[in-house]
């Protein structure tokens, strides 16, 4: 039986994959570059971004079931595949590798401080290959379980954020002297929709539909509005000019924030401890589940749970090497714009334009309905 | 008949060699011998000497007797049937059939006039309910089949036998609508059981480990009950109800752990109260799982997620308390557990004894000794109070199980402990599947309308059946069809 | 098979070693936990004053309920902040626990010397709350925290619960720690309430000016009414206007403050709007009122808080200090100018604009107007 999502399950896994890491570093990377306009750069940037989506999901819908290792020797054959195949693990490999340093570092900053860095990476990476060794279906699910309290707790927070911040603080909204700042801030949020091509990975449900382009907008519309709540909550409540001194804003903006109303729930970091971490996991999870099927397929021989033990160990071994090196994230912020204008634009862009050169699309439009 | 009277003989002196505990009356007739065998443990002995032993007495004596004749126009037995395949006798006679052997005949007549000692139709003694009907499950199957007829009068209603159990032979009711349960489920439930090889079952939880997929099982994935109106309530809903003879206990198949937390009383109130009731057994099922390693994870590692006022509140009641959080919760909830088993073991005029001196040994001593705080007691017997509000147990049995992973977890790394193990166990029932149906439906793959049915629940507003069940006839009613009253 | 009985070793090694973490694990009874933080300057050395709660001792030894003191104050000094704080350190038993710090307390010869180095330290330490109030102090902190509070037995609650209903009272401007960061950073000019003992009891004193995080002046609590307009939250004041031979107490709540800055020709011009709803409360005298009087008594309140507000503006420009918000309404209507001008100076240049408008709204006693002699105006 192949493993396929649902709309609804699309819709969660993106918003988890592309969400739950990058929002904590996202307000002071757009504060530092975008200023009180981030809001404007997180809008154009989604909006880019929506049409490689699309066009993702156009190609999923038309090869319905399959991932692109299915389709893709039939638009360029095996050679082309087989690279293409090597460039996806090979780039989500170096995400996954920065996103686990990344969730150690956060949680060893500011929630354990006494815990050793390698200690925090022993015990996720084995609950994360196990987890993602359950397959995209068992992943896809549980993205639906955790995605929607995930979203609930985060809006319900960051509203709360704003009731007990300042307006003035995000003012002006818009300001044509800062126009180049604006376009500065395109860069940084980039960031979120770094691992958006993982759908080529996942295969849709027959039953998905048309309503698969409707979902991919709307997650991408979802996608800006959180982000834009995110940025803007925590520059109301830190304040733009401090928050570029915090690394993790998101969770500075948590912690500074007390409702005095909720006599229990004055301080929000138990939300974000629990949620907020399940959710951070998740879209390492995904991450990991991707890379494995991809491997998965070129080495069909090999069992599932030793490409997944193997993944394990090298996820851990780079683990340990990249704490030892100091500016690995800044090389990856420097090299994200090529990635992902290969892996979600060039790459899907090729195999459309082959698939309707090959007028594969007629055929698989006939399937389709 | 020579060779018959041969056969006769053979035949007798086979069952005697056996020391079967079989009884025979032996009636004498001009054409020859008749033996009535049985074993007098499980036959109706009046039903036996009026129907059966008086009948052929008051028969005449000048006639030969064949077997056909018997069944036909002698014993006034209803459920008699004509043999002639004699390796079946020892088996029948241990079904509880009596049998008539003919000397001058190779066919004998197999009577059915069991009478199994068996106890009144009680009220259920763990499912109990405020509205619904009161009667529960025996025993014994015709019984129970009995009680699930009188309620479902539909001509769809298939209740197929089997028997499992080489040596026990116990006879199993696989019951199902035909046109609305899912023929996969239906198929696969036959073939576990017809695959079943072993000496014998004594009761549907045996029964139930070897229709589950796996061989290791946390959690529950067919329900069980002990009342017949939730068992109908089950049939109609498109399920399959699998009734053993020897356990008061009927499975319930597929069945998703949404479900668990149901109760019939839920269908029996009003909608409203239902809802509320159902949401609360949701928040009792998470607090008797996390509440104590919530415990230890703010007492150990975050403290400051706490208001100041609390925190200082907390450190002075644990201020004499030597354990650390960790060992101080294992060691109560270890307690609590030992209790609870106790309870359940204990004879009932001394369970009352044991619940007052646990309360007051760990209530009060403990806490004036300051082996315990008292918000830890507080919190524990919160987790072992909501451990009692699902409905279903067996729900509540992993979870008491993963309490203690979680509460380790927990106390080693806090909430990152804590995320993790909830993850790996939301992770596995996610991946489950009870009989092709999703474990965790409607909540993943998420259906909307089943899922709000699933929270507030009205057969006056559901007409359909829940999707995820995949049955035959989606509707329970057809829409816009009034229902009229016929009686 | 072989394959899971080396999985099942690697499990048992790696639950061995998971097991033996308990790294962050700090039982809430092996730290002191601190509500209060107050630091000096004395003789060129910091000083630390930490509020312990007394976790042991709850009762008093006549087992009467709430006893003695049940907070302690210990002391820590040293010549930089670091080592004023390991000097804390060693004098106690267990390790300081900063999350249940309520507020800090800085001395005025600490705003003197600077905040900024303390305050960045505050900000890379992650179990100080960045919610914590801010208050300075002009009396010796030992003093002010070995104080005994009237409903409260913690100095930090104490003064924390002071600001609370200063709130609730509409009348308080005040910082966390958190604002206080954003303000050094963005090299904002803001008052911290100040908190000394008068006869013995705590009590709110005044405003201390800090500007480029040091001291520069106080602004008593007489005199602040202007900056409770301009600063604060739901403001809120009780007048008591004179009228003939009596007196009128009226209630002023701010309902809307608009702050419009006007740049040309390098000339700033500061138009401020005021909007309040006032209530009159009751009389001095059973007398009566009608419409007339309502009126003068509104005017005359319109003129007071006018003269509140540009008494505080005065003020500002004198200490030559812009404490009062101006620049972020600058900042919002110009972000590109902001960068480039010296905002303190034009801003001393400045023209300022100040309407204050009120309305009599029902309520309370208003109905009044009925009792008592009919008054002379008509």
């Amino acid at each position: 039986m192949v493993n396929t999502i649902t709309n609804r399950q699309m819709f969660f896994i993106l918003v988890l994959t592309l969400s739950a890491y990058s929002i904590i570093p996202l307000a002071n990377r757009m504060a530092e570059t975008a200023g009180t306009g981030a809001w404007l750069s997180l809008l154009v940037t989604s909006l880019i971004f929506m049409l490689p989506l699309l066009g993702i999901v156009y190609l999923n819908n038309l090869f319905k079931g399959k991932t692109v290792f299915d389709y893709a020797p039939k638009l360029i054959g095996k050679a082309g595949t087989y690279l293409i195949s090597m460039y996806y693990v090979l780039f989500f490999l170096l995400f996954l590798f920065y996103l686990v340093l990344e969730v150690g570092v956060v949680l060893n900053a500011d929630f354990f401080p006494e815990t050793p860095l390698w200690i925090i990476g022993f015990i996720c990476i084995p609950v994360f290959c196990y987890i993602s060794n359950k397959g995209i279906t068992t992943v896809a699910r549980l993205c639906e379980v955790i995605g929607m309290i995930f979203i609930i707790t985060g809006i319900l927070v960051h509203v709360l954020m704003i009731t007990q911040g300042k307006l003035n603080r995000i003012l002006p909204l818009f300001s044509s002297a800062e126009i180049e700042n604006y376009v500065r801030g395109i860069k940084p949020a980039i960031l979120p929709f770094i691992p958006m091509s993982l759908l080529l990975t996942i295969p849709f449900a027959k039953q998905n539909g048309k309503k698969s382009t409707k979902t991919a907008v709307l997650t991408i519309l979802f996608l800006v509005f959180f982000y834009v709540l995110v940025v803007e909550s925590c520059i109301m409540k830190v304040g733009l000019n401090d928050i570029v001194n915090y690394k993790d804003s998101l969770i500075v903006a948590i912690r500074d924030t007390a409702p005095t109303f909720f006599e229990f729930f004055t301080r929000l970091d138990i939300l974000y401890l629990t949620v907020g971490m399940t959710g951070l996991f998740m879209g390492v999870i995904v991450i990991m589940t991707v890379i494995l099927e991809f491997v998965c397929r070129m080495f069909a021989q090999v069992k599932r749970s030793v490409i997944s033990i193997a993944l394990g160990v090298m996820t851990f071994s780079a683990y340990l090497i990249l704490i030892g090196i100091s500016d690995f994230d800044i090389f990856i912020l420097d090299i994200e714009p090529y990635l992902v204008f290969v892996s979600a634009m060039l790459i899907p862009s090729i195999l459309l334009i082959v698939a309707k050169l090959k007028k594969v699309g007629k055929q698989g439009k006939r399937h389709a309905v | 008949m020579q060779s018959s009277n041969l056969r006769y003989e053979k035949i007798l002196n086979r069952i005697n060699n056996k020391s079967m505990d079989v009884s025979e009356r032996k009636l004498s007739f001009k054409s020859g011998t008749i033996s009535i065998l049985f074993i007098k443990q499980i036959t109706d002995r009046a039903a036996l000497s009026d129907l059966v032993v008086k009948p052929l007495m008051q028969h005449s004596t000048d006639t030969q007797i064949k077997a056909a004749d018997a069944i036909d126009r002698i014993v006034y037995v209803d459920n008699c049937m004509l043999e002639t395949d004699d390796t079946k006798i020892e088996s029948c006679l241990l079904d509880g059939y009596t049998i008539l052997l003919f000397s001058s005949d190779a066919a004998y007549v197999v009577l059915d006039i069991k009478k199994v000692e068996k106890r009144a139709i009680p009220e259920p003694e763990t499912m109990y309910t405020i509205r619904g009907p009161k009667d529960a499950f025996i025993e014994d199957l015709d019984t129970n089949l009995s009680l699930v007829r009188s309620r479902l009068r539909n001509e769809s209603l298939r209740v197929d036998q089997m028997e499992v159990g080489q040596r026990t032979k116990t006879p199993i009711a696989v019951l199902y609508f035909e046109d609305v349960a899912n023929n996969t489920c239906v198929n696969e439930i036959k073939k576990r059981i017809g695959d079943i090889d072993i000496d014998g079952l004594s009761s549907s939880g045996e029964l139930q480990t070897f229709l589950l997929n796996r061989k290791i099982n946390l959690f529950p994935q067919m329900g069980i009950t002990e009342r017949a109106d939730m068992t109908c309530g089950a049939l109609l809903e498109g399920k399959v109800v699998v009734i053993m003879d020897g356990s008061c206990w009927a499975l319930i198949a597929p069945k998703v752990f949404s479900e668990y937390l149901w109760a019939s009383d839920d269908f029996y109130l009003n909608k409203f109260f239902g809802t509320f009731l159902r949401i609360l057994r949701v928040i009792a099922l998470n607090l008797s799982f996390i509440v104590s390693s919530l415990y230890v994870a703010v007492i150990s590692f975050h403290q400051d997620v706490l208001p100041s006022s609390y925190v200082i509140s907390i450190a002075q009641s644990r201020s004499q308390v030597p354990f650390n959080p960790l060992i101080e919760v294992i060691l109560i909830e270890l307690i609590a557990e030992l209790i609870r088993e106790s309870l359940i073991r204990v004879p009932t005029k001394i369970g009352t004894a044991i619940g007052i001196v646990g309360a007051i040994i760990i209530g009060q001593a403990a806490v004036a000794a300051g082996v315990f705080s008292p918000l830890l007691l507080i919190v524990v017997s919160l987790s072992l109070i909501s451990s009692f509000v699902p409905a279903d147990y067996t729900i509540i049995d992993p979870f008491r199980v993963l309490k203690f992973f979680l509460i380790i977890a927990t106390g080693t790394f806090g909430f990152l402990g804590f995320t993790l193990v909830i993850l790996i166990i939301l992770a596995n029932l996610v991946s489950l599947n009870t009989f092709g149906v999703p474990y965790m439906a409607p909540a993943t793959p998420f259906n909307f309308k089943d899922f709000i049915k699933s929270v507030v629940y009205s057969k006056r507003m559901a007409p359909k059946r829940p999707a995820y069940l995949r049955t035959k006839d989606k509707f329970r009613a057809k829409p816009n069809i009034k229902n009229k009253s016929n009686r | 098979m072989l394959f899971k009985k080396v999985l099942l070793l690697i499990m048992l090694i790696w639950m061995s070693i998971c097991i033996a973490g308990c790294y962050d694990s700090m039982d809430i009874n092996s730290q002191s936990l601190i509500t209060a933080v107050a630091l000096e300057r004395e003789n060129d050395e910091y000083v630390f004053y930490v509020e312990l709660p007394n976790l042991m001792g709850e009762t008093g030894q006549d087992g009467s309920g709430g006893g003695k003191q049940q907070y302690k104050v210990v002391r820590g000094s040293g010549k930089t902040l670091t080592q004023a704080r390991q000097d804390l350190n060693y004098k106690n038993d267990k390790p300081l626990f900063l999350g249940t710090v309520r507020v800090l307390i800085l001395t005025q010869n600490v705003a003197e010397h600077g905040i900024e180095e303390y305050m960045h330290r505050m900000q890379n330490d992650n179990q100080y709350r960045k919610a914590v109030n801010v208050i300075t102090t002009r009396v010796n902190p030992q003093d002010l925290l070995s104080a005994t509070p009237e409903n409260n037995v913690s100095v930090g609650f104490s003064i924390e619960d002071t600001l609370n209903t200063l709130e609730n009272a509409g009348q308080k401007v005040a910082h966390t720690s958190s604002d206080i960061l954003e303000n050094l950073a963005s090299k904002t000019c803001f008052v911290l309430p100040t908190f000394d003992l008068e006869n013995a009891k705590i009590s709110c004193t005044g405003y201390t000016i800090i500007h480029r995080g040091k001291y520069h002046g106080f602004i008593p609590e007489d005199e602040s009414k202007g900056l409770v307009w301009l600063l604060g939250d739901d403001a809120k004041w009780t007048y008591v206007i004179p009228y003939k031979d009596y007196e009128v107490t009226v209630e002023a709540r701010l309902i809307s403050r608009a702050i419009k800055p006007a740049y040309s020709n390098e000339k700033l011009t500061l138009d401020l709007d005021f909007t309040f709803d006032t209530r009159i409360m009751y009389l001095s005298k059973d007398v009566g009122m009608n419409d007339f009087v309502q009126e003068q008594v509104n005017q005359e309140l319109q003129n007071v808080v006018l003269g509140d507000i540009t008494d505080t503006i005065k003020k500002s420009k004198q200490l030559g200090c812009e404490y009062l918000g101006f620049k972020d309404f600058f900042r919002i209507s110009y972000p590109d100018k902001i960068r480039h001008i010296d905002w303190l100076q034009t801003y001393l240049d400045s023209s300022i604009n100040i309407t204050v408008k009120s309305k009599i709204k029902p309520g309370g006693l208003a109905n009044f107007k009925t009792y008592g002699l009919q008054p002379e105006e008509s």
